[in-house]
């Protein structure tokens, strides 16, 4: 068939390359197991190129794949680009954005597989090249041992200290492993805006940054990110502690008053939720404002199901406490709780698909992992006491 | 007799039942079990009162030189400067608390209506030749009001106009009796609610 040549019109549905079985309802796609590549990409990282087995002197003649959002599936968008490194492939190639979200992940095997299938049709018999993906985990650290060799319930080793910011009405530091978050307690303030609680209680304002360098990928300064105004994960995360806070502060002590709670990720490797759970509550009871108990949090991931061993009957999956980012890159799904050891959980959220068997187990991990937080944290309170005495 | 108990609590620990102690400052009931939980981190400290009730007084104090939130109740004596004036109602910032200074550049509201003003005749006050913008004066305060201010009085004899500047030439006046101020150095005398001191 002759390769049409490209209009570009991407909305043309013969351009269009749809995966197989994924539709824009995220419907999950079965994905062929295979131990090496079970996991979401990154943002804009090349996964290979499709260029054309021969030469067949048509000068759109190559794909350039990239991943845009390592979790969401769309539709693939042929977008044309200049290819100066390919000159075999007669300057110009059609890099293909893969945006990709479904429940489970598929192999990028099959994704390629797929992709060449479809691609071929319009461009004539295709060979795919794997770019060399140098963050492709080992399959040893898939088979379930975590990296830095922790137990499964293991959380890492956790620092605080509060009284941190001097400014402030109380605050508090939280390092687990390479996590660092921040937290500021200004209270209780006037309050001067018509809030949503009633005049007889405290209204607790939160608002949670992750610093630029926070995240593996730099958050830099370029056309999407000159905005100064929180992105929707800072949103959701301030919303989780804000409410989470209501639940430990005596509210009703405090009248007609505001008390404001600044958070700021330094560094997210992993589990950031819960550290900031957990320091906010430190910094609310530095800061003496009167709370029923401390917030202890810890988070939960699941490994995708790993091949069964020798004499097991089906699959399982790993519960890992206390995950850290590179462990997230292969989790299917993650629990996060918090609880107020007297009053009961105050947070508890989840993303991915969980079986209910499994959520029994991360719930028994959690309670077990929230209850060492809690004394931490008590001890960590005790002994700041201690050195103003 | 008081007896402090060197125990350092953090929140939510139990102190005791609501039998055994009569609940203090820092200090909650947690109505699940009836029992007495501490709300700050601090030491716990238990005061014997020879009152009808024979449960002693536990409270949590935080130590002392670390900030502690100041609340304003009913009855706090507080010091506050008058912002706006209308024919009804004064409306005055609080500065201090009793002896304690609030920081912060917000500041509570406060709101000193023309029935308050006094405790004689409420009804022909004139909050004009009762107090002036950046007058600071002593109040009380009688209620939480609404969600924006708090409400004060200066219907006492201690309470009233502190300090006030001359309306012409800003200097600090002189008090002449509970209704008026001077200006020591063009005398002119301004009317005021003023403050009755302790003498000297």
């Amino acid at each position: 068939m002759d390769p049409m040549p490209y209009s570009g019109n991407h909305r043309n549905a013969e351009s269009r390359m749809v995966l197989p079985q994924s539709t824009n309802t995220c419907r999950p796609v079965t994905p062929s197991r295979s131990s090496t590549a079970t996991f979401p990409r990154r943002f804009g990282e090349e996964l290979g190129s499709v260029h054309p087995s021969k030469q067949t002197g048509h000068r759109r003649s190559g794909l350039r794949i990239h991943c845009s959002c390592g979790k969401a599936v769309l539709t693939p968008v042929p977008r044309k680009i200049r290819d100066e490194s390919k000159p075999e492939l007669g300057g110009e190639s059609v890099e293909v954005v893969l945006v990709t979200m479904v429940d489970e992940l598929p192999s990028m095997a099959s994704v390629m597989a797929a992709m060449t299938t479809k691609v071929s049709d319009q461009y004539g018999p295709l060979v795919y090249e794997p770019r060399g993906l140098e963050s492709e985990p080992s399959s040893a650290w898939f088979s379930g041992s975590r990296q830095d060799g922790r137990g499964d319930e293991t959380i890492r080793p956790v620092f605080q200290r509060v009284g941190v910011i001097g400014q402030a009405t109380g605050s508090a530091y939280h390092e687990a492993g390479r996590t660092k978050v921040f937290c500021a307690v200004y209270g209780p303030l006037p309050s001067t805006e018509v809030g949503l609680v009633g005049e007889g209680e405290a209204q607790i304002v939160c608002e949670i940054r992750f610093a630029r360098f926070a995240k593996a990928a730099l958050r830099g300064y370029g056309p999407q990110t000159t905005t100064t105004a929180a992105s929707v994960e800072e949103r959701d995360i301030s919303g989780i502690v804000e409410r989470a806070l209501m639940a430990m502060v005596r509210t009703e002590m405090y009248p007609k008053s505001r008390i404001e709670v600044f958070g700021t990720v330094v560094e997210d490797h992993g589990s950031v939720l819960p550290a900031l759970l957990t320091c906010a509550s430190l910094a609310i009871v530095d800061a003496g404002i009167e709370s029923v108990d401390c917030i202890a949090a810890c988070g939960v991931m699941l490994t995708p199901p790993l091949e069964p061993e020798a004499g097991a009957t089906s699959e399982i999956r790993r519960c890992w406490v206390d995950p850290t980012a590179d462990e997230l890159g292969v989790m299917d799904a993650e629990v996060v709780m918090a609880v107020l050891p007297l009053k009961g959980i105050v947070h508890l959220s989840s993303t991915g698909p969980i079986a209910p068997t499994d959520f029994s187990r991360c719930k028994i991990l959690l309670s077990e992992g929230c209850k060492q937080l809690a004394r931490i944290s008590r001890n960590t309170i005790t002994k700041s006491m201690m050195d103003h005495n | 007799m008081e007896a402090s108990l060197v125990a350092r609590t953090t929140p939510g620990r139990r102190i005791g039942s609501v039998e055994q102690y009569r609940p203090g400052q820092g200090v909650f009931v947690d109505l699940d079990d009836g029992s007495l939980r501490a709300a700050l981190a601090g030491t716990v400290h238990i005061q014997f009162q020879d009152d009808h009730d024979s449960r002693p007084l536990v409270s949590v104090i935080r130590p002392h030189n670390l900030n502690l939130p100041h609340v304003l109740t009913v009855g706090d004596l507080v010091t506050a400067r008058i912002i706006r004036i209308t024919p009804r109602v004064a409306t005055a910032e609080i500065l201090c608390r009793g002896l304690t200074v609030l920081q912060g550049e917000q500041t509570f509201r406060a709101t000193l209506r023309a029935q308050d003003v006094r405790a004689t005749e409420i009804d022909k006050v004139k909050l004009f030749d009762s107090f002036r913008p950046n007058d600071i004066v002593q109040a009380r305060v009688i209620s939480l009001g609404d969600r924006f201010s708090y409400f004060i009085s200066t219907a006492e004899n201690e309470l009233g106009v502190l300090f006030a500047r001359c309306s012409t030439c800003s200097k600090p006046m002189v008090p002449v009796d509970w209704t008026s101020m001077r200006c020591p150095h063009q005398c002119n005398v301004e009317q005021r609610k003023v403050a009755k001191r302790p003498p000297q």
